[in-house]
C-alpha cells in the first residue's frame, strides 16, 4: 500500500519534475564506479567520460575513437547504441544526460531571456564527422581532447582529487576553455551543446523515427496555437517534427505545455 | 486499418531491435577492453602531457 502510494505519487508529478528526477538519478547511476568492482565495460546511452574518476559505464563516442585508433570498429558500441536509440530515440538526451542536465540549469539561471537561435540541425552531423575523420587521421582521440563534457566530469574532479598532480599539460587549459566557451554560450542559446555540437546526439537522433517510446501528436485536437514550439528548448520550428527531428529530445516540455492535450508520450504511435 | 500499420509498425521496430541485439552479441568480445577504458585514466580526458 505505502509502495503504491509512492508510485502514485511519482507519477502525479509534472514531466519537468520527473525529468529533474531523472536527471540527477542518471548522473549518480553515471558514478557508481567509486566501488571498483562497478567499473564496468557497458555503455553509457549519453556523453559522461570514462575518465571521470567515478565511471560506471564507457562513454560511446570515446570508446568508438579509441577502436577507430587501433584500426578497428566497435561493433558492441554500435550494438548497444542502436538497442538505446531503437528503444528510447533521443530521450537519454533529454531525461538522463548530465551535460544536458547543466544546459538546463543554465536555461532556469536565464530565464525568459532566451535568444532565438538558427537551426542548423546539420551541424552535429558535421561533429561526428570529425570526430570520426580526426581520430583515424591523427590515431588519437582528438575529440576527448577538446569535449567539454570530459572537462567538467573528468578533468576538474581529477584536478580536485589530486590538486597536486604536475602533469596538467596544455590539453587541460584547452578542456577548461572548451567548457568555459560553451557554459557561455549555453546561457544564451538553450542546449546549445545539444542542438549544435553532441556527436553522440547525431546518433542518437537518427532513431527518432523509429524509436519505440515518442511524442505522438493528436492533429484533431491540435488547434495550431504553437505553444509547443515556443517552450522547445532545442528549437523545433514544426510541429510535426515533435519526436521526429533529429533535434528532438523527447523532453516532453511540449506535451506539458500543450493547453489542449495534443502531444502525448506513446509506445508504438501509428500516426502523425 | 490503423491496427495493421500498427502491427507492421510493431514487427519492424521488434526487427530492428533484434537486429542491434545480435550486432551487441557479435561485438560482446570487446567488452573486456572497454573495461579497461574506463579503469584507466584516459590522458586525453583529463588534458594530461605526455
Amino acid at each position: 500500500m505505502h509502495i503504491l502510494h509512492r508510485i502514485k505519487w511519482l507519477t502525479a508529478l509534472k514531466i519537468g519534475d520527473k525529468r529533474k528526477i531523472s536527471q540527477v538519478g542518471a548522473f549518480a547511476i553515471s558514478n557508481l564506479g567509486f566501488i571498483p568492482i562497478l567499473k564496468t565495460g557497458g555503455i553509457c546511452p549519453f556523453l559522461y567520460c570514462q575518465g571521470c574518476p567515478f565511471a560506471f559505464l564507457g562513454c560511446p563516442i570515446g570508446v568508438l575513437q579509441h577502436f577507430i585508433v587501433l584500426g578497428q570498429i566497435s561493433v558492441f558500441t554500435l550494438g548497444t547504441l542502436g538497442i538505446y536509440g531503437t528503444l528510447m530515440g533521443r530521450a537519454f538526451c533529454g531525461w538522463a544526460c548530465p551535460f544536458g542536465a547543466i544546459h538546463d540549469l543554465l536555461s532556469c539561471l536565464r530565464g525568459e531571456r532566451k535568444v532565438k537561435a538558427p537551426r542548423y540541425w546539420f551541424t552535429k552531423y558535421i561533429v561526428l564527422s570529425l570526430v570520426v575523420i580526426s581520430a583515424w587521421i591523427t590515431v588519437d582521440t582528438f575529440f576527448c581532447k577538446v569535449c567539454p563534457s570530459g572537462s567538467l566530469f573528468a578533468a576538474i574532479p581529477f584536478y580536485v582529487l589530486y590538486p597536486n598532480f604536475q602533469g596538467f599539460g596544455v590539453f587541460f587549459y584547452i578542456h577548461i576553455l572548451t567548457l568555459v566557451a560553451t557554459v557561455v554560450l549555453a546561457y544564451f542559446v538553450s542546449r546549445f551543446w545539444c542542438r549544435y555540437l553532441c556527436p553522440l546526439g547525431a546518433i542518437n537522433g537518427l532513431f527518432n523515427k523509429v524509436s519505440v517510446v515518442n511524442i505522438h501528436l493528436n492533429k484533431e485536437r491540435c488547434d495550431g496555437c504553437k505553444v509547443c514550439l515556443k517552450a522547445c528548448e532545442m528549437g523545433i520550428r514544426r510541429v510535426d517534427e515533435i519526436g521526429r527531428s533529429t533535434d528532438c529530445t523527447l523532453c516532453g516540455q511540449c506535451v506539458e505545455a500543450c493547453p489542449d492535450k495534443a502531444l502525448s508520450f506513446t509506445k508504438f504511435a501509428v500516426s502523425k | 486499418m490503423a491496427d495493421l500499420k500498427r502491427g507492421r509498425r510493431v514487427w519492424w521496430k521488434a526487427l530492428l531491435l533484434l537486429a542491434f541485439v545480435i550486432i551487441t552479441i557479435l561485438g560482446v568480445n570487446e567488452y573486456p577492453t572497454i573495461e579497461v577504458l574506463v579503469r584507466i585514466i584516459c590522458t586525453s580526458c583529463i588534458g594530461l602531457s605526455g
